[in-house]
């Protein structure tokens, strides 16, 4: 069977989301994704997990005759299926370009990175040794296969304990793990394994690559080292061509990387040697069950009214003239209002304020009495004037200019009362309603 | 609820009076026959299956989201998550005649209907109704594509403003397969619209 192949859109979008530091699980650029590591209650297995990556290993061990060439050595064979239960493109028992990289990097990494005492695994030299073999089964395949098969196989391999020995002159006694207690093997160093995808010509790395990521990554490098500062392997998987530097960014990143997994690898062990000492049944596996099974129990077409979303994005004419609102609030608390709401409501009642000041400023007084008052003063006022100028003809004549004049004085005034009429009755038409 | 597996019979009484099979049932004569294992469901004169499944078998009328592998003479290959590939033909697109063909290249995703699955033939589509008129079919520029166990070949298209909004959206659909409870999706989306996406 095949896989769906990779959309362009799909392509695009990761790209582009890399390439501005986001990724589809929410992690950092040179974030790893979580390690799950488990230990079977069958000695020499384990189950690693590396996000939705599962690779399952298991140890066993059997006497055979070494080879002339190294007479008083053990050997430790490796061997890998990827079978299709992981990816739908996986064939059984055959192995493919991918399953055919990943088993020479795991043989380089396990075997002739001579991490596991194999001189201590010879029991009658040129006649008889322990022939390990590393049972590798990929389970689910999600990026960063490799690093999750090499965890497995190095936890199973030190959670491993062949049968205990002795040698008698002309046969060799087996003992079970009820008579002698079994040995475990004697492991130097833990090489592990990090993948860092390589973007833009290596220019920017991507720490542990899933599958759709690598798909559209330029290429990989990984770089096996253990805690002790060593490099066991270093494997790039397209012709990229990489500076120094480049190459020494990766190291350190792998480094650090083998220290925290050095640290999980061990604490592991011990706390399964602590449980086993302590005569407590190995819970194994059984943990591993996943909590998301399908939940299709009533599943029934059904309509979600999702709370409304404001957009931070305004237009700029609004932005002018209320520059500072709802910028750090969170846009989905419930019954926050409009913002153009808000501005309306304002301008109304600022309008509201200033007429009815006007207004009373105005009422204050009776209009019209005030009136009648004034045109009586006046009144009076240009007759004192009168009375007061007398006989000259200069200033009759002045006090004709005045006269007309009198008119045109109040005609404003009636004209000003009847404004204050206007807002009076305004008032009161307002009143009622 | 019940679960049936491919070959058996539905007996329900809600069944009787359904005018409407949906996905996994077959009709042959009177009898409604089961060819996919899933849990049964009706609404509304309507019955079909809810199976969990990652391989879609192709039903006419079905609106799919295809991906272009190839193009053979007058027709596109398609991959719609069936065993073998679904054929589209240049001429099945809006607008479209013997010059004027649609401009597709292998890796682009179209919205089709599934109109011809003829047993031993691969399965035809369509982009464009009875009235040659696309509704909504065709060709889907940008956005971002993936899969999910639901319905019909369980494939979702999703287009957004921005990236961050789509992984957002891609992240709460993937988590809401496993969510029943509709408070519980309400506040997964607003944890994930607070939620910085990088790192």
């Amino acid at each position: 069977m095949r896989v769906p192949p990779l959309t362009t859109c799909e392509k695009e979008v990761i790209l582009e989301a890399l390439k501005s530091g986001k990724r589809f699980d929410f992690r950092g650029l040179e974030e790893f994704r979580d390690v799950k590591l488990v230990v079977g209650s069958e000695v020499g297995t384990a189950i690693c997990t590396i996000g939705n990556t599962k690779v399952i290993a298991a140890v066993s061990a059997q006497i055979a005759e070494p080879s002339s060439m190294r007479p008083h050595k053990g050997v430790i064979n490796i061997d890998v299926d990827l079978s299709p239960l992981a990816n739908v493109s996986n064939e059984h028992d055959r192995l493919g370009s991918k399953g055919m990289e990943l088993i020479r990097l795991l043989e380089l990494i396990i075997r002739d990175s001579r991490c596991i005492d194999v001189e201590s695994l010879c029991i009658r030299a040129g006649k008889e040794i322990w022939k390990v073999r590393v049972d590798v089964r990929i389970l689910d395949e999600d990026g960063s296969l490799l690093d999750c098969a090499c965890l497995a196989a190095i936890t199973a391999l030190q959670h491993f304990k062949r049968p205990n020995v002795t040698l008698e002159p002309h046969h060799t006694l087996i003992y079970s793990e009820y008579e002698k207690a079994p040995v475990p093997l004697n492991i130097y160093h833990m090489p592990i394994c990090t993948t860092i995808g390589l973007l833009d010509k290596g220019q920017m790395v991507v720490i542990d690559p899933t599958e759709k990521e690598a798909a559209c990554l330029d290429g990989s490098i990984v770089v096996a080292c253990n805690k002790r500062r060593e490099v066991c392997a270093l494997h790039q998987s397209t012709n990229l061509v990489l500076s120094t530097k480049q190459i020494e960014r990766c190291v350190k990143l792998a480094m650090s990387r083998a220290e925290a997994l050095t640290a999980v690898v061990s604490d592991v062990i011990k706390q399964d040697q602590r449980e086993r000492s302590a005569f407590k049944r190995p819970d194994g596996f059984s943990v591993t069950t996943p909590s998301l099974i399908l939940t299709s129990g009533t599943a029934a077409a059904r309509q979600i009214n999702a709370p409304r979303i404001q957009h931070g994005r305004e237009p700029e004419e609004k932005m002018l003239y209320q520059p500072s609102v709802i910028v750090n609030e969170n846009p989905l608390s419930v019954g926050s209002v409009k913002q153009e709401e808000v501005d309306e409501d304002a301008l109304i009642d600022e309008q509201l304020s200033i007429i009815q000041n006007s207004v009373d400023g105005v009422a204050v007084s009776d209009p019209q009495s005030s009136g009648v008052s004034k045109r009586k003063k006046e009144k009076e006022m240009v007759d004192d004037l009168l009375d007061g100028i007398c006989d000259s003809e200069e200033e009759e004549v002045k006090t004709e200019i005045l006269g007309s004049s009198e008119p045109m004085e109040v005609v404003p005034v009636v004209e000003q009362q009847k404004d204050e009429e206007d807002v009076t009755s305004w008032r009161k038409k307002k009143k009622k309603v | 609820m019940a679960v049936y597996l491919p070959g058996d019979v539905i007996n329900e009484p809600s069944s009787s009076d359904s005018s409407i099979i949906g996905y996994g049932i077959n009709l042959r004569g009177e009898k409604k026959v089961v060819t996919q294992p899933g849990a049964f469901r009706s609404d509304e004169g309507k019955i079909w299956l809810s199976v969990h499944s990652k391989r879609y078998i192709p039903q006419e009328g079905d609106r799919v989201i295809a991906i272009v592998t190839s193009k053979t003479g007058d027709f596109f290959r398609l991959d719609i998550g069936t065993a073998e590939y679904a054929m589209i033909s240049f001429t099945n697109f809006e607008g479209a005649t013997k010059r004027n063909r649609p401009n597709l290249k292998t890796g682009d995703i179209i919205y089709a209907t599934v109109f011809d699955t003829t047993p031993r033939t691969e399965a035809e589509l369509t982009c464009v109704d009875d009235e040659k008129r696309a509704r909504g079919m065709g060709q889907l520029n940008g956005g971002y594509m993936f899969k999910i166990t639901v319905g019909m070949n369980g494939r979702i298209w999703v287009n957004a403003p921005t990236t961050e909004e789509i992984i957002k959206i891609h992240d709460v659909i993937n988590k809401s397969e496993f969510i029943i409870d509709e408070d519980e999706i309400i506040s997964l989306v607003q944890d994930s619209y607070t939620r910085s996406v990088s790192g």
